[in-house]
């Protein structure tokens, strides 16, 4: 059990390395060991579901560490994918690093809500929000929280890793890979509820109004954020981690944010940002909000979603 | 704080396997109108029609938050996509109730413009994005170029950034033209103290007002300090002389430009009401314009591909990606003859070594052949395959096909094989096999008259891949 923790462990460090020249190198995105290792061990953990669905006999312990290793070494290549999972560790991050109460007041009043749907719908978020928070905890993230797409990418790698050296179980393989797709419901997933969520409750005009993290929670906060600007989600997440803070302060003011504001909320994400002194609350306040939608436009285009 | 103030009300729409809508609901069917949109047409909202056709191409349900246009509002809204056997349904979310029931039906006039837009954009090494005073917005001068702090260029006009070698001295620094866009249109443009120029080709941004709102100016690099300029001297004097203040840039792109811009107004009557008649003659106008500008392309491609130790850059690319991106770009073209094409599976790959941006011109050229010389209804297929060490993509038509003679001939500079009055410049082929042959590959054709051709662009292999 020790000899394969430790092979999980190996293999996810060494995966791991690979992962920050993935992801917008030029941005200079710092990326601590344990991080790195983070997203290392969900690429093993997504190999490792994807091959346990398509085979139905259980492969034995050594075995599995083998597979779900050489799979990850393949999958390595896939920037859409590290970008996900460096979003989704960063989201997790700020979470953990705000040691939030997962209930926020927003969250508990749609609870509370008389209609029913809206109840409904924030009790399950509130329950995606927890198992979310503890996968990644325990360095594991579940293959059907991945955008379609990337399930599909997943999915069909994983066909072709398998039916490599036996051309015969390919046919066999590609039928069971249909079947899971077809089942496959987007919209049960984490991300797509709070999204939706989003849409639906968040009116644009308003979106400025949110005093603070707190009121909202930080996944729910930044999926209004990617609604509002239209700028890919998982991108801003990506800029919120960039070490130079300007690109994300200039996000949050194209959302309407004034300049204490944006500073809070840096407090708590806990985002540093050494360079404030040459632009402080009041430039960013001199930062026509007009001006700071047409920057970030820009960033929407390049946006890309699943897979490029 | 907002008490869920949003319409939760679903509003549905059925698309058929080409895109077409065929039922929708009236919120969706006014949207489409508005944007240029025809009764049992094509989707045109990008960004659903794109979410459909994923969905298909996948084969599962896919949901996303999207936005679209509706005339000036915006909307966002939430959209699930269902793939069907005969299409994809869709369903949507979020629609605020505040658009409904708008007849404003007039088409659109952005839409040509818009796919314009989009080739320039994916052949583009770099993006600049422009206020109407020509101050910068934003900036991504592509990979290898020396990063620049925001707070140095953001706001600033783009002239006190970068340089115009060709237009500095030929006007007074005060004179009005700095405020018209179309005299940097085909512009080469550089760096201050960096050795880089890039060719400019500015794209004006939608809007109803005389003025534009704003600009997108696309980059391609034709000069690096140490990859493509073996003779920068060269490139400098002779060559740049040659290919943009030699009349070809500023003498022939921005009267062309203007004739097509005027017409283009005129045709859509944006300063008030025209005689049809009038308005059509204008459409041809920039028609004939936009074939005008076609041709200059092709010279200036020309003038590149004939340089002396013109050499393409040895990227990794997918040919896979690059056939889906090309028959994307000409998809609507291509539904106008109702000729479908056939593209790779998303799964399938075939990775070789080449420049992107040159391998999508040749495929985009081959393409828009095919479908120029293809009759309607027909089929064309890309296809990838690997003979050894050579990646291969094959554009195979149903058109009418070419004898042995012609075979010989189509590569030649200029040849037409006899058509004319099809807005072709008998260069694209020309061009076409030099590019693929300074990448290491080759471009062949097997042909037979009656059975339709194929065309098979040849690279290295990649086998690092």
């Amino acid at each position: 059990m020790i000899r394969s923790a430790q092979a999980v462990s190996g293999a996810a460090l060494q995966i791991g390395t690979h992962v920050r020249m993935q992801l917008y190198p030029q941005t200079g995105i710092f990326m601590d060991e344990a991080m790195k290792a983070r997203i290392g061990a969900m690429v093993l953990s997504l190999g490792g579901q994807a091959i346990g669905l398509l085979r139905e006999e259980s492969l034995a312990e050594n075995e599995k560490i083998v597979t779900q290793r050489s799979f990850a070494a393949e999958h390595i290549g896939a920037p859409s994918l590290l970008r996900y999972l460096f979003a989704r560790t960063t989201e997790w991050s700020y979470i953990q690093g705000m040691e939030q109460s997962e209930l926020s007041p927003d969250l508990q009043r749609r609870i509370e809500s008389q209609d029913g749907e809206i109840s409904k719908t924030a009790m399950s978020a509130l329950i995606a929000q927890s198992r979310f928070v503890t996968s990644v905890q325990n360095y594991h993230y579940p293959l059907a929280e991945l955008p379609a797409e990337l399930v599909y990418t997943v999915m069909q790698d994983t066909v072709r890793y398998l039916s490599r050296d036996t051309i015969a179980a390919k046919k066999e393989y590609k039928k069971r890979a249909k079947n899971i797709l077809a089942d496959f419901d987007e919209n049960a997933n984490r991300l797509s509820g709070q999204m939706k969520h989003a849409v639906m409750t968040f009116d644009e005009a308003e979106l400025g109004d949110f005093a603070t993290l707190n009121n909202v929670g930080v996944s729910q906060f930044f999926a209004a954020i990617a609604i509002h600007t239209s700028v890919n989600l998982d991108q801003i997440y990506i800029l919120s981690a960039m070490p130079d803070r300007t690109a994300f302060a200039t996000l949050l003011r194209a959302a309407g944010y004034g300049g204490g504001e944006i500073l809070k909320l840096f407090e708590l994400l806990t985002l540093t940002w050494h360079d404030f002194e040459e632009y402080g609350a009041a430039q960013l306040d001199g930062l026509d909000i007009n001006v700071a939608q047409a920057i970030v436009s820009a960033w929407a285009d390049d946006g890309e979603s699943y897979p490029s | 704080m907002n008490n869920f103030t949003r319409q939760n009300a679903i509003v549905t729409a059925q698309l058929d396997s080409e895109g077409a809508l065929i039922d929708a609901d009236a919120r969706l069917l006014n949207a489409h109108l508005e944007n240029g949109g025809t009764h049992g047409g094509i989707l045109a909202l990008p960004a659903l029609l794109e979410l459909c056709q994923r969905a298909r191409r996948l084969d599962m349900q896919l949901s996303r938050a999207v936005t679209v246009y509706c005339g000036e509002t915006r909307q966002n809204i939430w959209a699930t996509a269902k793939p069907g056997a005969e299409g994809a349904t869709l369903e949507i979310t979020g629609w605020s109730d505040s658009d409904a029931g708008d007849e404003t039906s007039e088409s659109s006039a952005d839409a040509p413009e818009g796919r314009v837009d989009d080739t320039r954009r994916i052949g583009a090494d770099g993006r600049i994005r422009l206020d109407a005073q020509f101050k910068i917005l934003s900036m991504a001068l592509g990979p290898g170029i020396p990063d620049m702090a925001p707070n140095n260029y953001i706001l600033r006009t783009w002239t006190d950034i970068f340089d115009f070698p060709q237009l500095s001295g030929r006007f007074d620094e005060t004179a009005l033209w700095k405020q018209d866009w179309r005299i940097y249109d085909g512009q080469v443009m550089a760096l201050r103290e960096c050795g880089i120029k890039w060719l400019v080709s500015v794209v004006p941004e939608k809007s109803g007002a005389d003025q534009p709102e704003g600009y997108n100016v696309y980059l391609r690099v034709v000069e690096t300090e140490n990859t493509i300029a073996p003779k920068p001297e060269l490139l400098d004097s002779d060559h740049l002389e040659k290919l943009f203040s030699g009349q070809l840039g500023s003498t022939l792109r921005q009267p062309i430009g203007r004739i097509i811009a005027n017409a283009q107004t005129i045709g859509e009557m944006l300063q008030g009401p025209l005689r049809s008649d009038y308005a059509s003659y204008a459409k041809d106008i920039a028609q004939a314009g936009q074939h005008l500008l076609a041709l200059v392309e092709d010279l200036s491609d020309l003038e590149v591909v004939e340089r002396e130790g013109f050499r393409a850059a040895e990227d990794e690319i997918e040919l896979g990606d690059l056939a889906r991106r090309a028959a994307g770009l000409l998809a609507v073209k291509a539904s106008d003859h109702n000729i479908r094409i056939d593209i790779p599976c998303e799964d399938e790959t075939m990775p070789a070594l080449g420049e992107f941006r040159r391998v999508l011109q040749i495929l985009l050229n081959l393409l828009t052949n095919a479908i120029r010389y293809s009759p309607d209804g027909s089929m064309i297929w890309l296809r990838l395959e690997r003979a050894g060490d050579r990646a291969q993509i094959i554009v195979a038509d149903q058109g009418s096909g070419l004898s042995p003679e012609d075979q010989a001939r189509v590569f030649d500079k200029f040849e037409r094989l006899g058509r004319s009055g099809d807005g072709g410049s008998g260069l694209g082929l020309y061009i076409s096999r030099k590019l693929a042959r300074a990448m290491g590959g080759d471009l062949q054709i097997e042909s037979a008259p009656g059975l339709g051709a194929r065309f098979i662009l040849e690279l290295p292999y990649n086998f690092e891949d």
